[in-house]
C-alpha cells in the first residue's frame, strides 16, 4: 500500500484514548461508587454529629449520664462501652449497609445509619 | 453545472446516510447501548469530500429524518442521537480543519466516536437519569468507541479514496 493506514497521529491518539479509558477504569469507580451511607449520632435529642461509615473511627459521645463510646469498622457500627446500667445498647450489635438503629435511652444516645440514596431503585428506564 | 453536481452528490450522501442510519437500528445486539454508528461514516466522509457546513447539514439531516422513519423523532433516544451525532461532527471538524496533517481518517473518526460517547453518555445524565452510577460506563463506552471509530474509519477512508477515483476517471 501506498499511503500508510496510521499516522503517527493516530497511533498516538489511539494509545492515548486507550490509556484515558483504563485511567478511567479504576478511577471512576472510586469517585462515583462512595456507599452513601454514613452513621447519625443523636445525643439529647439532637444530632450530635455524622460519621460516614466507610472510615474506621472511635469516638465517645456525651450523655447525661457520661461517655457513651461508639465504634465504627470494617463499615459497621456499634456502642463499644455505655455508662447506662443494663448495657442494653451495648448487646445491641452492629449496624452495617443494611441500616438499622442503636439506642442507649438512660444516656440519651441514638446511632442511626442514614443513606443518600433518595429511593430503592438503581436506575428507571425510559 | 458544478453545483448541480454537488447537490446531487449530497442528496445522495444524505440519503445514504439515513438509510444507513436506520438499517442500523434493525440490527439485533444484545447490548442495548451498543451501536456501530455506520451513519458516521458518511458524515465523515462528506467532511472530507464537501467540508465543515455541509458535513453538520448531512448530520443533522440524518439524524431528523431517520428518527422520522423509525419512529422515534422526539423520544430520549433521539435527543441522545442528536447530542452524540452533533458533538462527533463539531469534533471531526476541529480535527479535520487544525490537524489534517497529523491524523488521518481514522484518527478523525476515533475522536468523533468517542465524543459522541461522552456527549451521549452527558446527555444521557443530564436529560434522562441523574444517577452519577450511569458515569461508570464511560471508560467501556470510550473503549468500544476505539473499535467503532477504527473500522468507521477504515470505511470512510475506502469510501473517500473511491469516490475520488470516480471523479478522476470521468471528464465532465
Amino acid at each position: 500500500m501506498k499511503n500508510q493506514l496510521l499516522t503517527v497521529g493516530d497511533k498516538l491518539l489511539i494509545a492515548a484514548i486507550l490509556a484515558i479509558a483504563v485511567l478511567l477504569f479504576f478511577i471512576l469507580p472510586r469517585l462515583l461508587v462512595t456507599d452513601g451511607a454514613y452513621v447519625e449520632i443523636s445525643s439529647c435529642r439532637e444530632v450530635w454529629r455524622t460519621y460516614p461509615l466507610n472510615r474506621d473511627v472511635r469516638f465517645e459521645v456525651p450523655g447525661p449520664l457520661g461517655k457513651t463510646v461508639i465504634q465504627i469498622k470494617n463499615g459497621r457500627a456499634r456502642i463499644v462501652s455505655s455508662p447506662c446500667r443494663n448495657k442494653i445498647c451495648v448487646n445491641m450489635g452492629s449496624l452495617g449497609q443494611e441500616g438499622g438503629v442503636l439506642v442507649c435511652v438512660p444516656n440519651e444516645v441514638v446511632v442511626r445509619i442514614g443513606n443518600d440514596r433518595v429511593n430503592g431503585l438503581d436506575a428507571v428506564t425510559p | 453545472m458544478e453545483q448541480i453536481r454537488r447537490l446531487s452528490r449530497l442528496a445522495l450522501l444524505l440519503a445514504l446516510a439515513v438509510v444507513i442510519h436506520t438499517a442500523e437500528t434493525f440490527l439485533p445486539f444484545t447490548v442495548v447501548w451498543f451501536r456501530f454508528g455506520f451513519a458516521n461514516i458518511i458524515g465523515l466522509a462528506t467532511l472530507y469530500l464537501f467540508g465543515f457546513k455541509d458535513a453538520l447539514f448531512i448530520t443533522l439531516g440524518r439524524i431528523f429524518l431517520g428518527s422520522l422513519a423509525t419512529g422515534l423523532f422526539g423520544s430520549p433516544a433521539f435527543v441522545l442521537s442528536l447530542s452524540g451525532g452533533t458533538s462527533a461532527i463539531l469534533a471531526m471538524g476541529l480535527l479535520h480543519r487544525y490537524f489534517s496533517k497529523t491524523f488521518s481518517e481514522i484518527g478523525v473518526s476515533l475522536a468523533g466516536a468517542v465524543c459522541h460517547n461522552a456527549a451521549q453518555l452527558a446527555a444521557a445524565y443530564l436529560i434522562l437519569l441523574r444517577n452519577e452510577a450511569i458515569l461508570l460506563m464511560l471508560p467501556l463506552m470510550i473503549l468500544t468507541a476505539t473499535v467503532t471509530g477504527f473500522i468507521n474509519g477504515m470505511a470512510a477512508k475506502f469510501f473517500i479514496r473511491h469516490v475520488k477515483k470516480l471523479d478522476t476517471r470521468q471528464p465532465n
